[in-house]
């Protein structure tokens, strides 16, 4: 039983995830469009917090800065 | 009362390098006529657009960091918005 608890966590993704803006304390920009790809999916639409762990305060940063980036053509709306 | 304010703008492809820089310099001297100043500029260069603008695929992109009057920037605003070679633009006040 220690033992399957112990595989668990190594080959699977931790449940509890910690919001990466808060942990690396960087400022979100509309500019920074790598860093923004990460929390689009395929289909270019913004990922959930509950699959990104971002924290509450930071994905409504977060929803503004995508929908800039939108606006200036550096995301798409939808991926076709 | 002065604010500070980041500009992107995304020029029409046709331009080449020189007609650029005389874009960017048109921008700063509003800015200056406005009683602003032009903190910093960030040409990015020609980017592919994320989606056609215009029947255009790339622009080149140009982040102008200034301040500005608030009362100003409406009417700077509406000089860009006259400007046929930019594709689109976009301000937002910094904190
Ligand atoms: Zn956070």
């Amino acid at each position: 039983m220690a033992a399957t608890k112990k595989r668990d966590f190594r080959f699977r993704r931790p449940r509890k995830k910690v919001c990466t803006f808060c942990a690396d304390k960087v400022k979100i920009d509309y500019k920074d469009v790598s860093r923004l790809k990460r929390f689009i999916s395929e289909r270019g639409k913004i990922l959930p917090r509950r699959t990104t762990g971002t924290c509450a305060k930071h994905q409504r940063e977060l929803t503004i800065a995508i929908k800039r980036a939108r606006e200036m053509a550096l995301l798409p709306f939808v991926v076709e | 009362m002065k604010r500070k304010y980041e500009l992107m703008a995304i020029f029409v492809p046709e331009l080449d390098e020189e007609a650029v820089k005389s874009e960017i310099e048109k921008i700063k001297d509003i800015i200056a006529s406005k009683d602003g100043e032009v903190e910093k500029v960030d040409n990015w260069g020609k980017r592919t657009l994320a989606y056609e603008i215009k029947k255009r695929k790339e622009g080149t992109y140009v982040i102008f960091n200034f301040v500005l009057p608030s009362s100003e920037v409406l009417s700077f605003k509406n000089i860009l918005k006259l400007n046929e070679n930019i594709l689109r633009f976009m301000i937002i006040r910094e904190e």
